[in-house]
């Protein structure tokens, strides 16, 4: 063993005496006496008296006390001993006072807990890397003229760039039929899977958990018939088992064999991706790289380039490579292409509402911390004695705040122990509270470093709310304090200054936070008066999907979808049916990329862009959308003959203001051979005109809508049905899965709920910022109201002598309850001017959460402080039933 | 002034360990009284700092102690050797003497040249 190893043995070896305590000591007295035994006989035997002998002894030891002490500073660790004293002694005080302890722990707890929640969520969502190796360095690219790229531009930015090592694509998250093609049949399941670019891996910088990933021979169209599998589908459907591999799948009609998996936590592109496949260029096409616009780039930084570098050279090259398109594209396409750190891209929508409720839990923690100070000055009152006692002892002031801090930090931890239990108990019930598309939410969960928060927060909460008390007690008279007992030791009139302080800031602090929850609830109530501009009531809706192969059999997905409706309208209870290619407010929309007559345009120019959907003739009546002007589209239109459009009101306002509409053209850019050259043959003739209906948001403005006939050349694999009903979503599911059934097994029905609910989805972040608020505004309602009756509480009681005279000297016993009520109410008057106060300054902040709510929101700056005068009455009644009930007589007699 | 020397920082365990060496097991008094003694009587030994430098070699695992029964027949705790401790004896007995012999050379009269 080495001398460094000696020593820490040692230190070991005082830890245990330390947990050892009395017994050591009582080995060591005995060790002593048996020393001074020995000693004494010796004297004796040299001729001494035995009581001088065993004072001979005695001193050659030094004394015995001494003696002792010295010993026991080396059998143990002194420092952490009088730590572990005070930590004894505060653990005996909570014992001695339990009610206290209690209340105090219960209030920080509630504090803590909440902390530890909202920094548990900030930190899985918002601060944890992405599961990729040096992932700081990924980036996305996105433009606003540029939601997406064809896979041609990608390869070429990734070819020129060398801010960029590898610039990789992928392409929507969608729903695909997949059916095992090893298995026996059965309808193939609905799975959420994505395109992406075969060096995507290598760029994320990540390595399949078995298996391989894409190779350069899966970008060939007519070899890429692989597929990569995320974890977790590969543990559902394989059980995890290797053998997996090799095995294959039908994926939308294709079959494809299973290369890899990737690795357990990583899901790429999207959260719930199950299944990836390989984009792939088809070999001696020209126009096959740039004709879909379908991928969104991500790029791994080279050494040495920093983000803002790497942007300027994609505007750089953005000119140089412009020119590749096989057309003309106009400039303005992909010209503000701008990098973005990929972690930052993921959480960006949620970063500024976790924040947001980040900031109103650390105004709880203050408020509770408040409470609690409250809560101890009101106890050192009665401990005033204790401290002038133990100080005129000769405790040091030092001493003695150290002790009452380490009361304060003891109780912070039991509370931080409590909170971190009640997070661990109520984590699911937040997450759930959370719409279900926040980013990364599968990964919330509490690791080290938030446990580590906890401590933290409640050391720091500890130290903050010990911090007043502490200096007060230490500073206690103690002659004054000796001479008279255990009351009225400062004037009356400095003796609630800091108190009331206190409460004024817990009412102050819970204004602001109830006050910006307010705010929340008044602009949600405000969406929720949005009129979406089309029915929802008793309206289910589901996909139906086909396998696209089946679409390549000219007019085979017209047919079945116009059979379908036909049974779907025979369906018990349902009295309407339509169908579409995409819902309104799903946040799915499909892009209608168009030139308009009368608004020639240059090819350098971008073209113009509207919602364009596909529907059934029934879809307007099901909706509720009514007409304008012209006609809605019907059965005729069916063919494809009519070119028939419906455009609604705001589109047709904008195209052609103060003209008629009706019969003017518009032309899908897909169906110009050459851009911007008008192909009279291919355009849609605009034959009616609807009003208009919310279509991306509710918050939102209106958009232009074109809607289209299903005619054979749009005929689509995948169409949303829409029921018009009195059953209930499962019901109607059932009937139309086995009127689906009975025209195709092979067709899934997925994503059945009502156009209710698709309404209130769109707005499940808003609604979950504002009950998460209003949860956290009501309990700081409560830790202030509870702060301000105990203040409340305790100068009645404090003045029950002053009460008892003064109805003695004939005051009503009406004036007395007033008195009272008439204290709490200045109090919570004073915080609410400070909160309101407060809350304008943070208003700013508040604006870009609120719809259609000024930041200075009349309804809610007045609401707030008429709650505050209720909560200062509900706490002012007790105390104040208690002050009058004072008997003059006994209160007088008392002392 | 008495004449008698005090303790030496750190040189008291060295002292403890050798006589445990030449004596064996011993309880704390008898070594006291062992290391005045050879001391030839000229160190003033304070008693009471003896126990906690024997606490801190057992700490460190040098020496090991067991409650007995005295010469007079008295309960004492005894201390006695480990053989980390027989090494440790050895190795600081040959650290003094180096140290001892080069500071004789400095202090020794200064030789002619």
């Amino acid at each position: 063993m080495s001398d460094s190893m000696r020593r820490l043995r040692a230190l070991g070896m005082r830890f245990i005496g330390l947990l050892r305590g009395r017994g050591a000591d009582d080995d060591f007295t005995a060790e002593l006496e048996s020393h001074v035994a020995m000693h004494t006989e010796d004297g004796v035997r040299a001729g001494l008296a035995p009581e001088e002998a065993r004072r001979q002894a005695l001193l050659m030891l030094g004394g015995a006390e001494q003696a002792r002490q010295a010993y026991r500073e080396r059998a143990t660790l002194p420092s952490v001993e009088s730590v572990l004293q005070d930590v004894r002694y505060a653990l005996r005080q909570m014992r001695s006072a339990p009610g206290f302890a209690l209340t105090a722990v219960l209030l920080l707890a509630l504090g803590i807990g909440a902390n530890v929640v909202i920094y548990t969520l900030v930190d899985s969502i918002l601060l944890r890397p992405l599961p990729y190796p040096r992932q700081g360095r990924l980036m996305r690219i996105t433009g606003t003229t540029s939601p997406a790229f064809p896979k041609g531009w990608i390869r070429a930015l990734g070819a020129h760039s060398r801010a960029f090592s590898s610039i990789a694509g992928y392409g929507d998250d969608a729903e695909s039929n997949v059916s095992d093609n090893d298995a026996s049949g059965g309808a193939p399941e609905r799975v959420f899977g994505a395109a992406v670019t075969v060096n995507a891996f290598d760029t994320l910088g990540i390595h399949p958990a078995i298996g391989d990933f894409f190779t350069p021979n899966d970008a060939i169209a007519g070899e890429d018939h692989s597929v990569v599998l995320s974890y977790g589908y590969w543990r559902q459907h394989y059980a995890a088992a290797p053998a997996a591999i090799g095995r294959t799948l039908l994926i939308d009609g294709v079959s494809r064999r299973i290369a890899g998996v990737m690795p357990a936590g990583v899901h790429f592109p999207y959260a719930d991706t199950q299944f990836v496949i390989p984009v792939s260029y088809r070999r001696g096409q020209a126009l096959d790289p740039w004709s879909n616009f379908d991928l969104h780039a991500l790029g791994r930084l080279a050494d040495g380039y920093s983000p803002a570098q790497a942007q300027a050279e994609l505007r750089r090259l953005h000119d140089l490579l412009l020119p590749l398109f096989p057309w003309q594209m106009p400039e303005i396409w992909a010209s503000d292409m701008t990098v973005t750190p990929l972690l930052e891209w993921e959480t960006g929508a949620m970063r500024p509402r976790l924040l947001l409720l980040f900031g109103a839990v650390g105004l709880i923690l203050l408020i509770a911390c408040a409470n609690v100070a409250n809560l101890m000055l009101a106890r050192a009152t009665g401990r005033e004695r204790e401290m002038a006692i133990r100080g005129a002892l000769g405790a040091s002031p030092r001493r003695l705040i150290r002790q009452l801090l380490s009361e304060s930090v003891v109780l912070g931890i039991a509370a931080g122990a409590a909170a971190l239990a009640a997070a661990l108990a109520s984590l699911r019930v937040f997450v759930r509270l959370l719409p279900a598309d926040t980013p990364r939410i599968r990964n919330v969960h509490l690791r080290g470093e938030d446990i580590l928060f906890t401590l933290g927060a409640s050391m720091l909460a500890g130290l903050l709310f010990g911090m007043i008390p502490s200096a007060k007690m230490a500073s206690v008279d103690l002659l004054a304090a000796l001479r008279l007992g255990g009351r009225g030791v400062t004037g009356n009139g400095s003796r609630f200054g800091l108190p009331m302080m206190l409460v004024v800031a817990q009412i102050g602090l819970s204004v602001m936070v109830i006050t910006a929850a307010g705010l929340m609830l008044h602009s949600l109530y405000n969406l929720s008066q949005v009129d979406p501009g089309f029915r929802t009531a008793h309206t289910v809706t589901a996909e139906v999907a086909l396998n696209p192969a089946a679409c390549r059999q000219a007019g085979r997905c017209q047919s079945f979808f116009e059979t379908l409706l036909e049974s779907a309208r025979g369906i018990a209870g349902v009295e309407g049916a339509a169908l579409t290619d995409s819902l309104p407010l799903s946040g799915r929309e499909n892009n209608y990329v168009y030139d308009a007559e009368d608004h020639p345009r240059n090819p350098r120019q971008g073209a113009l862009l509207a919602t364009g959907r596909t529907v059934s003739p029934g879809y307007f009546d099901l909706l509720g959308l009514r007409l304008v002007r012209g006609r809605l589209l019907d059965a005729s239109d069916l063919s494809g003959a009519s070119h028939a459009a419906v455009i609604d009101e705001r589109m047709a306002e904008r195209l052609w203001p103060n003209e008629d509409p009706l019969g003017k053209h518009l032309l899908d850019v897909n169906d110009e051979r050459t851009p911007a050259v008008w192909n009279a043959a291919r355009a849609s003739i605009v034959v009616g005109v609807v009003r208009n209906a919310r279509d991306a948001s509710l918050a939102g403005g209106f958009t232009d809508e074109v809607y289209l006939p299903m005619t054979p050349a749009r005929q689509q694999p995948a169409m949303y049905i829409l029921l018009r009903t009195r059953a209930t979503p499962e019901e109607a599911a059932a009937g139309l899965r086995s009127a689906v059934g009975e025209i195709d097994s092979q067709a899934p029905v997925t994503r059945v709920r009502t156009l209710d609910q698709l309404v209130a989805n769109s707005v499940a972040a808003p609604r979950a910022l504002a009950v998460l608020l209003l949860g956290f505004g009501a309990l700081a309602v409560i830790i202030g109201a509870l702060g301000l009756y105990s203040l409340i509480a305790y100068i009645v009681s404090w003045r029950t002598r002053e009460i008892g005279l003064r109805l003695a000297l004939g005051a009503s016993r009406g004036q007395i309850v007033l008195a009272v009520v008439r204290q709490s109410l200045l109090l919570a008057g004073g915080g609410c001017l400070a909160g309101l106060l407060g809350a304008l300054a943070v208003s700013r902040v508040l604006h870009s959460f609120l719809f259609n709510v000024s930041a200075l929101d009349p309804a809610t700056f007045c609401a707030v402080p008429l709650l505050m005068a209720l909560v200062a009455v509900a706490a002012a009644c007790l105390p104040a039933r208690r002050a009058a009930s004072v008997d003059p007589m006994q209160a007088l007699r008392a002392e | 002034m008495s004449g008698k020397a005090d303790v030496w920082q750190g040189t008291l365990a060295l002292m403890a360990l050798r006589t445990l060496e030449t004596m064996g097991p011993q309880h704390g008094y008898g070594l006291a009284r062992r290391i005045e003694q050879t001391s030839g009587d000229k160190l003033q030994l304070n008693y009471g700092t003896l126990y906690p430098a024997l606490l801190k070699l057992e700490q460190e695992g040098y020496i090991r102690s067991r409650w007995g029964v005295s010469e007079n027949n008295r309960r004492a705790k005894f201390y006695e050797l480990t053989k980390a401790g027989q090494r440790r004896v050895r190795k600081a007995a040959a650290e003094w003497e180096q140290t001892t012999e080069i500071l004789a050379r400095f202090l020794a009269p200064a030789e002619e040249a």
